[in-house]
């Protein structure tokens, strides 16, 4: 754990802030002193796993569960990309570099990377759903040969609201990987794709056996999976990281309860089948 | 571990109970002017106050493990690294508590264990010793022999009273348990085969109250996904969303966590138990709210404690104390409706 107690948070320093979007910020945060979890330094490793999450703490304002959208293999820091949506984010929006926030954790479960080595992989994110996704994304490129055929679908509501262009344009020029994004509605001057991510699925072509990552708002994931499941893709090859009202992070506090599990440690990432064998009490975007 | 078996007469219990509160802290049924009777501290002079002839507390023995409201940490400073813990955990012995609560008190310790342990909780359970007194009777607003949860314990207790005549028959069921008899061994002899004999007709006596559902039954009802949607609109449409029978509840644990600040400056991040059936108990920052109506709020609660928690701790979720159908003001009927799914 980066944290000391089970609830009490441990300070991190922002080391940078990138403007990605009008409301979205990446946050580099580095921890300030050696500190070993299970026998690793995490100044020199930053030990998770794609797909988990950390609880940003601001003293005063409290914690909001956020998907690290780093690599593990960016060592010595990780990065969180908020969007400012509630009290909490909007107070980590106002921190400066130098600044302070808390984390605790990683939590939560991981994308399932070793059961996908030699596969190919579709991602499939919208808005600032596209950070989780960005962690597995720069893992698996950083050992890009280990992997077949990538494709990379975003939606973002404007071009204004893309995250992550440059690392996407970076990414389509990578052998055997594609990524590509779209706008909601036209806008003047823009001349890329239009039309919500699941537009793009036709591009994509055969995506037997290939594994799907999806993570973005509710009514996104509806979407995207009803558009990824006639293309046949497998129940047990999609992969959902979840989002979810959470306070602890630890199981104890009930808010991320859903259909007997807890997001926050039996998830985030569920994958289409297990969702579907669950009794979910209402089954918003899933 | 191998239960040991004593004897106190009844007449002595007020001496045991004034030698206890003169040296530890204790919890015990105390009535008021209304006839209520609720588990609350007892003072040396006080005892005369307790009373062990009622059918449950008011309320259950979890707030004194897990308080409706308490500091997580202090923080003075600015830094998150400046933080401290400031929770109490004090020896207390809990005297009288009815078996659907100690066996509540099991569950939440399966709920504050696991792989994260939470140390507020644990510290408490760690420094109490939970006295179980049994029920000789069946009563109309409970259900613990549904349950499996009473009226006597097979295991679980520090230590459990069987009442018989005029004394109470008393099993230790943990190293805690035993450390306590001896700590007021005057007050207590070593069983005679006769009050074993009398104390297992009592609580074979008691077992015979009968069940008013199969949980098991109702575990499979639920489990198949089958039970009709109306039953989820009845219990939403009585809801008013108060909470009152989850706060009550002796094994529901639900918290919110904010940060708090005193007028004298202390600062503190607190949890505060809060309640599933409020609206906005799962929405997000964003507006998106997975379980936003009242039948799905009443569909998980049902499902989460006769159905989830079985596949996740083994046992059930529901105690049998019947306490949500007395506190609910818009006549919502727990045990009716479990019946209902029961019977669906």
């Amino acid at each position: 754990m980066y944290n000391k107690h089970l609830y009490i948070p441990r300070a991190c320093t922002i080391s940078a802030i990138r403007e990605e979007t009008p409301d979205i910020k990446t946050f580099k945060l580095s921890f300030r002193e050696k500190w070993e979890m299970e026998g690793v330094d995490l100044v020199e490793e930053s030990d998770f796993r794609p797909g988990q999450f950390v609880q940003v703490s601001v003293l005063g304002l409290g914690e909001a569960p956020i998907s690290i959208s780093s690599s593990p293999k960016d060592r010595g820091y990780i990065e969180i990309s908020v969007k400012a949506s509630g009290s909490v984010t909007e107070g980590i929006h106002g921190l400066k570099e130098g600044g302070e926030v808390g984390l605790r954790g990683p939590y939560g479960n991981a994308f399932p990377i070793d059961d996908c080595k030699g596969k190919d992989f579709i991602f499939i994110g919208g808005g600032v759903g596209l950070a989780p996704l960005r962690s597995l994304i720069r893992y698996v490129m950083s050992e890009r040969e280990a992997y077949g055929d990538i494709t990379i679908l975003y939606g973002a509501r404007s071009s204004k609201d893309i995250i992550f262009r440059e690392e996407l344009d970076g990414w389509n020029a990578v052998k055997d990987t594609k990524a590509y994004y779209t706008i909601d509605r036209p806008e003047p001057g823009w001349s890329g794709n239009v039309g919500v991510v699941t537009t793009l699925l036709k591009d994509i072509g055969d995506i037997k056996g290939a594994k799907v990552f999806v993570c973005g708002p509710p009514i996104m994931i509806s979407f995207a999976l009803k558009g990824i499941l006639s293309f046949g893709a497998r129940d047990e090859d999609i992969y959902l990281s979840l989002e979810r009202y959470m306070k602890c992070g630890v199981g104890k506090c009930g808010h991320c309860y859903i259909g007997g599990k807890y997001a926050c440690m039996d998830g985030a990432v569920f994958s289409y089948a297990q969702l579907k064998d669950m009794e979910v009490e209402e089954a918003a975007g899933v | 571990m191998a239960h040991e078996r004593f004897v106190i007469n009844k007449n002595d219990i007020p001496g045991l109970l004034g030698a206890i509160a003169s040296k530890e802290v204790l919890i015990a049924p105390i009535g008021n002017e209304v006839g209520d009777i609720n588990l609350l501290p007892v003072s040396g002079d006080d005892v005369s106050s307790v009373v062990l002839d009622y059918e449950n507390t008011i309320n259950s023995p979890k707030e004194f493990f897990h308080p409706d409201s308490e500091a997580l940490f202090r923080f003075t400073g600015a830094s998150h690294d400046d933080a401290d813990m400031v929770y109490v955990a004090e020896e207390i012995v809990l005297f009288g508590v009815r078996p659907c609560d100690t066996a509540a008190l099991g569950y939440l310790d399966k709920v504050f264990s696991g792989d994260f342990e939470d140390e507020l909780y644990l510290k408490r359970r760690d420094k109490s010793v939970v006295i179980t007194l049994g029920c000789t009777e069946c009563h109309n607003g409970c259900f613990c022999t549904s349950t499996g949860t009473g009226p006597f314990l097979e295991s679980g207790f520090d230590i459990q009273l069987v009442p018989v005549a005029t004394r109470y028959v008393v099993y230790t069921g943990s190293d805690k348990g035993s450390a306590f008899i001896e700590r007021y061994g005057k007050y207590f002899k070593s069983a005679k085969a006769v009050d074993k004999r009398d104390a297992e007709l009592a609580v074979l006596k008691a077992a015979k109250c009968p069940p008013k559902f199969s949980s098991d039954k109702v575990y499979d009802r639920l489990s198949s996904g089958k039970v009709h949607g109306d039953l989820w609109k009845d219990v939403a449409s009585r809801c008013q969303s108060c909470g009152s029978c989850l706060f009550i509840c002796p094994t529901c644990y639900c918290f919110t966590v904010y940060d708090n600040e005193r007028p004298d400056g202390e600062k503190t991040r607190c949890r505060q138990w809060d309640a599933c059936y409020f609206r906005g108990f799962t929405r997000m920052a964003g507006g998106a709210d997975p379980v936003g109506s009242g039948e799905g709020m009443a569909k998980r609660k049902y499902n989460h404690k006769l159905w989830h928690d079985k596949d996740r701790f083994g046992i059930s979720g529901c105690v049998g104390c019947g306490r949500c159908n007395e506190s609910c003001v818009g006549n919502v009927n727990w045990l009716e409706n479990i019946i209902r799914i029961e019977k669906s």
